[in-house]
């Protein structure tokens, strides 16, 4: 398992309610997500109760590297932790941060180290950061690129090199400022990072990579078997649903119009062979294929459509309609729905027999 | 250290951006869009497709004649129709795309590789009689043959075209694969390379900007990443990246950013992401005082 979900975290960062986080924790239990992290400080603000044991294996509480936050983290029953710091150029780790790595490991905690800025830093002087941190008990090392600075040629470069120079698991943890958290994340899979940070629809403060664009490049881009996709576009909708966002129509991979086709050059391509203009098929994540009339349409778009409604147009005709549905579009600013559609079929038809 | 690479932008928000399924813009949009493309630097506009009839033409006009520092270009297949509605508009910029993919020139056009350049060569030839500048898209190049699109390329580097586009149409590449494909290409290349991304596996800004930092000239963009399927490589995405991730140059001014965004969403009807980079509610309010 790979993805560690970060949805969790940013909704109770943006205020849901008590009420409002067991249902999504359920929801986001059908991801194929390993860990969901959350700040232990925001899991107490809310007033959730300490966790069960089903959560214990689940739930990873980041706490920053104080002895008061390890003490909450232990109180409210986090056995997973991620301890971050986010040290300066060319010191140390604080002695804060070492007692409280120190503690967590008396108390029996699974520890994560995060360095958020882990990418201010050469991989030398990740290294020599290193030298500090009592492995004992740390069971993995999260690189945190905090402001965003990476690509990913970079990224995989770095990552594939703390691979071999980190003695515990490598966590990937990015962002999206400026649009490439994918595109790193995805790197850093290719490089070998086992566990990556990401979140349904790449929500978060300063973004994360999108899940379900991570699951499905995963599956079809680097052909790697993956679990069961069909019910992707569904469960990231109801999640984002539940966190009170709307889902853009264009979201890739789980938007709902991402199989529509409208320009005339794309339908005539995908009535051919859909594999034409489809990256993947809309069923591999529970969607359907759409032909769009409007102002982009060709010949062939109108009478695919009408031959969807068993009717067999010819060029001449089709060609007429064609005028008027561009127009039409233009007019009133979106596509021609179908009846729109069949009202000008009929409008034509009658002046031809007239 | 590397010397600070300057690319250039090629707007198809009006073009590609257009094809996105529920967006129409009208003739006033597209004006006010180029103009304001125009105004934040962007130095080539793809401004739609003249041959789709009376509507665009009116609006491609009204685009022509505003005077814009920027050049406009029209988006034409390679059929002698297409070319001659974009020059009866008034064009000198033209771009005509052809297929380079075996599985678009067999299954789509069910020609073959030699017909498609044949075909090419005509267009170009053509568009040329008229005074027209010509660039070449070289559509779905990721899925395609590499020789044949050094081909294409050389046969359009031949006839005088000014630049080849190396299009991703369904969004199949991955940053690490672009990485090594434009390695081996750029130095091959007789042109300069712009690279058209598509987003369906949410890669299309990071394609691009690895293609960019491996030599490719020129980016193709629209505003807010809108276009066919889940969109493109996003204008403000891709200058803001190039400018701080990578250190490099490119002379668009990002403070349009948010007019621009502001602008197409309203014509197009439709809203920004709260976690769209740059433009989302997410990214432009005061997160300072919180902590990743």
């Amino acid at each position: 398992m790979i993805w560690v979900d970060q949805t969790l975290q940013e909704g109770l960062r943006v205020g849901m309610d008590k009420g409002q986080i067991n249902p999504l924790l359920e929801l986001l239990q059908k991801l194929p997500v390993d860990v969901i992290d959350c700040k232990v400080v925001d899991w107490e603000k809310h007033g959730l109760p300490k966790l069960n044991m089903s959560q214990q294996k689940h739930i990873r509480g980041k706490i920053n590297g104080t002895l008061t936050e390890v003490a909450l983290a232990d109180k409210l029953g986090f056995k997973n932790v991620i301890i971050a710091c986010a040290p300066h150029l060319g010191q140390g780790l604080t002695s804060t941060v070492c007692t409280a790595l120190f503690t967590a490991q008396q108390l029996g905690m699974n520890i994560g180290f995060c360095i958020d800025n882990a990418s201010r830093f050469s991989i030398e002087e990740l290294c020599f950061l290193w030298r500090d941190i009592p492995i004992y008990g740390i069971d993995s090392f999260i690189y945190g690129d905090k402001e965003s600075l990476l690509e990913p040629v970079a990224a995989s470069r770095i990552l594939a090199s703390l691979l071999i120079k980190i003695p515990v698991c490598l966590e990937f943890h990015g962002h999206n400022a400026y649009g490439l958290a994918t595109g790193n994340a995805l790197a850093a899979l290719q490089a070998g990072v086992k566990r990556i940070a990401a979140a349904v629809a790449g929500v978060g403060l300063q973004g994360h990579a999108a899940v379900e664009e991570l699951i499905m490049a995963q599956k079809r881009l680097l052909g790697e078997t993956s679990k069961e996709t069909g019910h992707l576009a569904l469960i990231c909708s109801q999640i984002l649903f539940a966190m009170g966002l709307t889902l853009p129509k264009t979201k890739a991979i789980i938007g709902q119009d991402i199989f529509a086709h409208e320009s005339g050059i794309h339908v005539d391509g995908v009535i051919k062979n859909p594999q034409m203009y489809e990256a993947f098929s809309p069923e591999e994540v529970g969607l359907t294929r759409q032909l769009v009339i409007g102002k982009h349409s060709g010949n062939a778009s109108i009478q695919a459509k009408f031959r969807q409604w068993n009717i067999c147009m010819s060029d001449a005709h089709a060609q007429i309609l064609l005028k008027q549905v561009r127009s039409l579009a233009v007019r009133q600013k979106m596509q021609v729905d179908d009846h729109a559609l069949w009202e000008l079929y009929q409008a034509i038809q009658v002046k031809q027999e007239g | 250290m590397q010397d600070a690479r300057t690319i250039e932008i090629v707007d198809t928000t009006l073009r590609d951006g257009e094809q996105s399924p529920s967006i129409v813009f009208s003739a006033q949009d597209k004006l006010n869009i180029a103009t304001a493309l125009d105004k934040a630097g962007v130095t080539w506009i793809e401004a739609g497709v003249p041959v789709m009839g009376e509507e665009e033409q009116e609006a491609m006009k009204m685009i022509l004649s505003a005077g814009l520092q920027a050049k406009v270009i029209a988006w034409n297949r390679a059929l002698k129709n297409d070319i001659l509605s974009s020059v009866s508009c008034g064009f000198s910029h033209l771009h005509i795309s052809v297929p380079v993919s075996d599985l678009h020139i067999e299954q789509k056009l069910k020609k073959s590789r030699e017909w498609v350049l044949e075909n090419l060569k005509q267009s170009i030839l053509l568009a040329q009689s008229f005074g027209c500048t010509v660039s070449v898209g070289a559509e779905d190049a990721s899925r395609g043959d590499r020789e044949y699109f050094l081909e294409v390329a050389n046969i359009a580097a031949e006839l005088g075209a000014v630049r080849i586009r190396y299009a991703d149409t369904v969004g199949c590449l991955n940053p690490l694969a672009v990485h090594s494909i434009f390695q081996e290409l750029i130095p091959r290349c007789p042109l300069p390379v712009e690279v058209h991304m598509h987003n369906d596996f949410g890669l299309a800004n990071a394609n691009t900007l690895v293609a960019l930092a491996a030599g490719a000239e020129l980016a193709s963009t629209t505003i807010g990443g809108i276009g066919e399927r889940a969109g493109n490589a996003a204008l403000e995405e891709v200058v803001t990246a190039w400018q701080v991730v990578y250190g490099m140059k490119c002379h668009v001014n990002r403070n349009d950013f948010l007019h621009l965004s502001h602008l197409v969403m309203q014509a197009g009807n439709k809203d920004v992401f709260d976690y769209k980079p740059i433009i989302g509610n997410a990214f432009t309010v005061d997160n300072t005082n919180k902590i990743a």
